[in-house]
């Protein structure tokens, strides 16, 4: 006999990327889920990130790594909270260990947690976390041709960064391309042009940040 | 890269599915893969061979997985045509709108299993 079935492969992981997703709904958190290649500047854009939004916004960091705590070393000697998941292997975080690692923080004193994926563009992509949005940062020395080559994380991210700006002039990087074909997957991405090392182009992506924790803030109030 | 664990997801949704209609034995396991799932069929078809050939695998031991690709389809919110998507371009062939929704093709369901 021929049993219908019609579930899921990745259910489970849905299932608790839901759960995460009203927590931190209810803690009026923007939660926000980063994903690049290794070496694209991800570490150093949460920590110019952090700098700017001193003051005004808390952040704090899951550090997602195959080995090692050098990422969660990094930001916590600039004072920003991070707890390092290791993966031990695995290409990508699921939703089970995330809200492991949120309960190390004081979330009560927390606005943006944000999520360090795993250097990697394939499977990251396919595992949701419970985040609010996705975001793609993708640094000039790859290439302009990244976006279609790994089109799910580019179709899924509201937001994308272009980094390592600084070093466009001496790449053979079209940037009138790498952001045409990145529309053409997400018509409405959010794209901004930035040079992490340097600090430069970064007000787009902090107003993108300040809208997105007001708006949580505001939709957990409501909800009382 | 994780179609491991996937196929271990796919043996252990089977395992419930089987043991709540009291089949004793899954002969095939049918999955609709979508096109855009990131998903790899042949890596999916060597770590099934691989986790379904033990005794663990339960009653899913030795079952055949077949699977067919499900081209991914949106519907466009402006003027509200269906279409193909087509070379991953998301815009309304249509009315050239960018306000398009998604309806299938992004993710893997395990369609139906055959048994006894």
């Amino acid at each position: 006999m021929e049993l219908e079935v019609g579930r899921l492969v990745l259910e489970a992981n849905d299932d608790i990327a839901q759960r995460n997703r009203k927590y931190f709904q209810k803690k009026g958190l923007f939660v926000i889920n980063i994903i690049s290649s290794p070496g694209a500047g991800k570490t150093t854009l949460l920590e110019r990130t952090a700098e700017a939004l001193k003051g005004e916004l808390n952040l704090a960091v899951i550090e997602g790594d195959i080995q090692s705590t050098r990422d969660a070393d990094r930001l916590a000697a600039q004072g920003i909270p991070a707890f390092q998941i290791n993966t031990g292997g695995a290409c990508h975080l699921e939703a089970e260990t995330i809200m492991k690692a949120a309960g190390s923080f004081d979330l009560d004193r927390t606005d943006i947690l944000v999520i360090e994926n795993v250097g990697n563009l394939v499977c990251p992509a396919e595992f949701y976390l419970g985040e609010d949005a996705k975001v793609a940062l993708l640094s000039t020395p790859e290439g302009d041709d990244k976006p279609m080559k790994y089109p799910l994380l580019f179709h899924l991210s509201q937001v994308l960064l272009i980094n390592k700006m600084d070093l466009a002039q001496y790449l053979p990087f079209d940037l009138d391309k790498a952001k045409a074909e990145a529309r053409k997957l997400n018509p409405e991405v959010k794209i901004f042009e930035v040079s992490t090392l340097q600090g430069r182009g970064l007000e787009g992506w902090l107003e993108w940040l300040r809208q997105g924790a007001a708006q949580s803030r505001a939709g957990a109030k409501k909800a009382g | 890269m994780h179609e491991m664990s996937m196929a271990q997801s796919i043996l252990d949704l089977v395992g419930e599915e089987a043991a709540k209609a009291g089949l004793s034995r899954v002969d095939e396991v049918r999955l609709r893969i979508g096109e855009m799932s990131g998903v790899v069929p042949d890596s999916l078809s060597f770590c099934w061979s691989l986790m379904s050939g033990v005794e663990e695998a339960g009653p899913a031991r030795g079952a055949a997985l077949t699977f067919d690709l499900i081209p991914v389809k949106a519907r466009c919110r402006d003027c509200g045509r269906t279409f193909r998507v087509e070379n991953y371009v998301f815009f309304c062939p249509g009315c050239g709108s960018g306000e398009t929704v998604v309806l299938e093709g992004r993710d893997m369901t395990i369609a139906s299993i055959v048994g006894e």
